[in-house]
């Protein structure tokens, strides 16, 4: 009771002295721990829904009370609940934006703020999409570049770096695609055209127009000295260089007109197209050569010859009737003169591989095959006899030349097995030594 | 509790406007000889020692004694007792001054011409300019740095609630013979956007002036050059010497005042997307328009409003352009 008596007694007297508010602040320090306070003043801020000050609070009463376990799960929870919220503001503005109602777009991303200062796109888009309307965004194509953005935009492709320097970025890369980019407002003054080069393009469409190629070639050159890549420019390249390459086609100048065509640029319309033709018309061009080479040697009756020469075109064109008819025709003529002189197997060999439809090939490879098999069989009765005489390699030896000639000679087959058998038992009786007699 | 909870609320800005009142620039403050008890990466834990001050706890802890009003309001006290457990915040606890009922702005005002008995309608006199200087003390608005405004723009720096910016548009030796004089009786600061090439001229300040204002805590920023059209022929050629003209005065700024320029005004505020361009690829950090207005944290670092305040302008008029907080349901 004394200590209390006492405690009002400062209390009044204090009151008196100092005023009340000043006392009733100083009071509140001396009665509450520094971590009550800020606990307090966390629940407050909370109670208001002002969760980045009730966090500081409950962060210092953590600090200061480091076995308030409850403060810790507080933040925690703080912290999720606060990014959640944001997100949702967040996304309420995007659907604002995306409306056009800007006003309650910029009242929910600060909202997102607010509950989240660092929710960064919140930010990106109060700072810069709100507060520039008027500089419009661009999201990268395939087959962009600065200089085609810049024709397209500003009619004018010199701006390329002007727009590259306000994106900073490098004027000479690449724009990675998908990238968005801000295309900004410039004053009218900005956006006239040079005049220089406003003149050397037109140059080059009159050179263009009198079919004058090189001409075209130089100025467009001069241009892109001064603007790398300028779309304009190099359209009226790449339209030269595809007609100068159309025109050495017309003349069967195809390698030239393939160096044409590659100088014009990947995407230009056709470019792909006459190259391959170019290279049809190459391949075609080496085949009537040989074919012509063909028809000279089958004049000569050199019909191996013939053979070589059509094999290979037939191997870059398998279809190409004319070579098909000179190889027949070779492959009979030599088939016919080995069948004559007796070499029965290489002319089979030959004929087999041509239409049996061909001439008479049909008949004469029966022919052959009719031959094969008698001088198969006059062999194999060699090969008996050579084993009756006890001279069993030399029989083995002619029956494999009899089943050369006739695959199907069984007893051939038979008779060489057994000879072979024998053959190895004498060589092994050779081996072992000379027993003495009982 | 709910007393505790409204008392801190209404009393910061009661508690910041005591501090700011005597003044507090950095350099007046006297340093505490409180110890780090604790820190994280929000705040520091200190005792205060007897003596201290919120001023003497800031410039030790957070080398900026303008910042006391950000201790008061944060710790709840008038002033620090000795003995007393003090929490010094090292990141805003407002960010960029978002509350539920709105958002603070910065109002930046803007004088072009003075003089102690103007002709000009834009010029404004000498007592004139102290009678503002006095108003805006007496009614509790702090002048800030403009790399505090460019702090609190980046949402990294939380600014008195009544803060705002002055700005002269001069070389003319006026800034500092009456603008440099007012502002520094007061314990305020400005910023003064200058042509280099006119400094040391008749009738113009000089770099040992500016040095002398630079040291009392005055931002200097560059003036930008007026440029006649471009030829056709020429844009080029043209932006090419504009770009010069961004980048030569930085090197005089580090010679002269030993400092970087950052801080760039718009020839008779003039904004554009292509200086935009160029003063950012150069380290500009903010650029600074006629435009009026006053500034949220999402304003635009390269198109800053500001308030030519006039010869004619009274005080209430001038209170008319000092709008420092917007009203938004941001619930």
């Amino acid at each position: 009771m004394k200590s209390i008596s006492l405690l009002t007694a400062v209390v009044l007297g204090a009151l008196v002295v100092n005023g009340c508010a000043a006392t009733l602040d100083r009071l509140h320090n001396l009665i509450a721990s520094p971590a009550d306070r800020y606990r307090k003043n966390a629940q407050a801020y909370e109670k208001l829904d002002e969760p980045q000050q009730a966090l500081v609070c409950w962060e210092v009463t953590a600090e200061l009370d480091k076995g308030d376990s409850q403060a810790r799960k507080n933040i925690q929870a703080l912290k999720n609940d606060a990014l959640k919220a944001a997100q949702v503001h967040f996304q309420r503005g995007l659907g604002f934006y995306g409306s056009g109602d800007l006003n309650n777009a910029l009242r929910e991303f600060l909202i997102a703020i607010r509950l989240n200062p660092g929710h960064e796109q919140a930010r990106d888009y109060l700072k810069n999409r709100l507060q520039n309307p008027e500089q419009a965004t661009y999201q990268v194509q395939p087959g962009d570049s600065f200089t085609k953005i810049a024709d397209t935009v500003y009619k004018d492709s010199t701006k390329a770096y002007l727009i590259a320097y306000f994106n900073d970025l490098d004027p000479n890369k690449p724009l990675l695609i998908g990238t968005t980019i801000s295309l900004p407002a410039f004053e009218a003054r900005y956006l006239v055209p040079r005049a220089d080069i406003r003149d050397l393009l037109e140059k080059a469409r009159a050179a263009y127009q009198k079919k004058n190629y090189d001409q075209v070639y130089e100025l467009t050159e001069s241009i892109q000295k001064e603007v790398p890549d300028h779309p304009k420019a190099r359209d009226l390249a790449d339209a030269a260089h595809f007609n100068q390459g159309q025109a050495l086609m017309n003349q069967k100048q195809y390698l030239a007109a393939i160096e044409q065509f590659k100088q014009v640029s990947d995407h230009y319309k056709g470019r792909d197209r006459a190259i391959a033709k170019a290279h049809r018309q190459i391949n075609r061009q080496a085949i009537n050569e040989k074919l012509a080479a063909a028809r000279k040697l089958l004049k000569n009756k050199a019909w191996p010859g013939v053979i070589d020469a059509t094999e290979e075109i037939l191997k870059q064109d398998p279809g190409n009737p004319e070579a098909k008819m000179l190889f027949s025709n070779a492959s009979y003529n030599q088939g016919k003169m080995l069948l004559d002189r007796g070499e029965t197997t290489k002319a089979v060999e030959i004929l087999s591989r041509i239409e049996p439809s061909y001439e008479d090939t049909g008949q004469l490879l029966d022919l052959a095959r009719a031959r094969m098999k008698s001088q198969a069989e006059t062999l194999y009765r060699d090969g008996v006899k050579q084993f009756i005489n006890e001279d069993l390699e030399m029989a083995i030896k002619t029956w494999k030349k009899a089943l050369e000639l006739n695959p199907q000679h069984v007893k051939a087959r038979q008779d060489m097995a057994n000879a072979q058998r024998l053959l190895e038992k004498l060589r092994a009786l050779d081996k072992e030594p000379e027993k003495p007699a009982p | 509790m709910r007393c505790n909870k409204m008392r801190l609320i209404v009393l910061m800005p009661l508690l910041w406007a005591a501090l700011t009142t005597g003044g507090c620039m950095g350099h007046l403050a006297p340093k505490s000889r409180s110890p780090e008890i604790e820190r994280s990466a929000d705040f520091i834990i200190t005792t205060a020692a007897a003596g201290d001050t919120w001023s003497s706890l800031a410039a030790t802890h957070l080398k900026d004694a303008g910042k006391a009003w950000q201790l008061a309001a944060f710790n709840g006290t008038e002033r620090p007792s000795a003995g007393q457990r003090v929490i010094i915040p090292l990141v805003p606890v407002v960010y960029g001054g978002i509350q539920k009922n709105g958002y603070q702005t910065v109002p930046v005002l803007l004088y072009t011409a003075m003089a102690a008995s103007p002709s000009k309608s834009r010029t404004v006199s000498d007592r004139g300019f102290e009678r503002q200087l006095d108003y805006l003390a007496a009614n509790g608005y702090v002048t800030v740095s403009l790399d505090a405004f460019h702090g609190f723009l980046e949402l990294k720096e939380q600014l008195p609630p009544k803060a705002l910016v002055i700005s002269l548009d001069t070389t003319d030796a006026w800034a500092y013979d009456s603008a440099f004089a007012a502002i520094k009786k007061r314990g305020m600061q400005a910023a003064v956007f200058i042509i280099p090439d006119e400094v040391g001229q008749k009738g113009k300040l000089t770099w040992s002036q500016l040095a002398e204002m630079s040291a009392a805590g005055f931002d200097v920023g560059l003036y930008g050059a007026k440029m006649a059209t471009p030829s056709q022929e020429d844009v080029k050629t043209y932006l090419e010497t504009f770009e010069a003209g961004l980048v030569a005065p930085q090197k005089t700024f580090q010679r002269y005042l030993k400092r970087p320029c950052r801080y760039y005004a718009y020839p008779e505020g003039e904004s554009n997307d292509l200086t935009i361009a160029m003063l950012k690829q150069h380290g500009y950090q903010l650029a600074f328009t006629r435009k009026r207005g006053t500034n949220p944290f999402f304003a635009d670092n390269f198109k800053i409003k500001r308030t030519l305040v006039l010869g004619h302008y009274e005080l209430d008029r001038l209170r008319q352009n000092l709008t420092t907080f917007r009203t938004a349901e941001l619930e």
